[in-house]
């Protein structure tokens, strides 16, 4: 990808980023919205609104982390306009954080069940679930994170904060989601 | 963090130490001092072994989540057609 051309506004250039950055665009933007019509509109958006705005790009980030983060936005806010899903707030995230008295943990864990985490599609369908009850910070997080693979700092800058904030959200949501899955894989 | 907690944590971790520094200990920025007194106190600790246990394998849920294939072409095409029209008018 020629960075340099695509911010001089080389078509072109643009194009073939259209082309190598769509896949990844697009399953970050359709595990949001969870539409396949709408997340192709909101890419399509997306692109378009990168280009317009490319004198905006500060250069501080990657080219496809920038993008990233113009999709994230277009696709939070049309997952709220359309308030289908019923997601946590931050008051109920809190209460999946664990908690600790005097340095040790107040609760006792235990490794899950084997026999609850073997078959696959099951369990696909049990993070799904659990995923879209985070709230948006965290579902955002994960999913830049954890499931796209993005480094910790490139998650930062695609969400617009800094990396020790990435950092204590990406912990607070792996945390959420675990007690969440525990629900499901823990119990005897 | 204040003195004292800077002071005991050269010495020992509490597990309330280790769960503060699970992200960068998977991210892989403990420094080898930190590292070891981490994976001390694991070693030594059921309750962190097992919170640790779920966590990574959430992780690992995560990580087996994502789908490798390429959207469809029609797809992209159809985004460059939307963007050359919008472009051009």
């Amino acid at each position: 990808m020629n960075e340099q051309a695509i911010i001089a506004g080389d078509r072109k250039a643009f194009e073939e980023m259209v082309r190598e950055e769509s896949s990844r665009l697009y399953h970050v933007i359709l595990r949001i919205v969870k539409d396949k019509d709408e997340a192709e509109s909101i890419m399509q958006e997306t692109f378009l609104q990168a280009y317009k705005s490319m004198d905006s790009f500060r250069g501080d980030s990657k080219l496809s982390t920038w993008l990233i983060g113009i999709g994230i936005n277009l696709a939070r806010s049309s997952r709220r306009k359309t308030s289908r899903y019923e997601t946590m707030g931050e008051e109920d995230m809190e209460r999946l954080q664990p908690s600790f008295r005097m340095g040790g943990y107040t609760q006792e864990y235990k490794p899950w069940r084997p026999d609850k985490t073997a078959e696959k599609s099951q369990r696909r369908e049990i993070i799904h679930r659990a995923i879209d009850k985070l709230s948006d910070t965290y579902r955002e997080i994960i999913i830049l994170r954890d499931i796209e693979q993005l480094s910790t700092s490139e998650a930062a800058e695609a969400l617009d904060i800094s990396e020790g904030a990435a950092r204590v959200r990406l912990h607070r949501a792996r945390q959420a989601l675990r007690a969440l899955l525990d629900d499901y894989f823990g119990n005897e | 963090m204040n003195f004292l907690t800077r002071l005991r944590r050269r010495f020992m971790l509490t597990c309330e130490d280790v769960n503060e520094f699970l992200v960068d200990y998977f991210d892989g920025r403990l420094d080898e001092s930190m590292r070891e007194r981490f994976e001390r106190h694991i070693d030594s600790c059921e309750s962190c072994q097992a919170f640790i246990d779920q966590y990574e394998k959430t992780m690992a849920f995560l990580r087996e989540d994502r789908v490798e294939e390429e959207v469809p072409e029609e797809l992209v095409e159809r985004t460059l057609i939307f963007l050359r029209e919008e472009l051009d008018s």
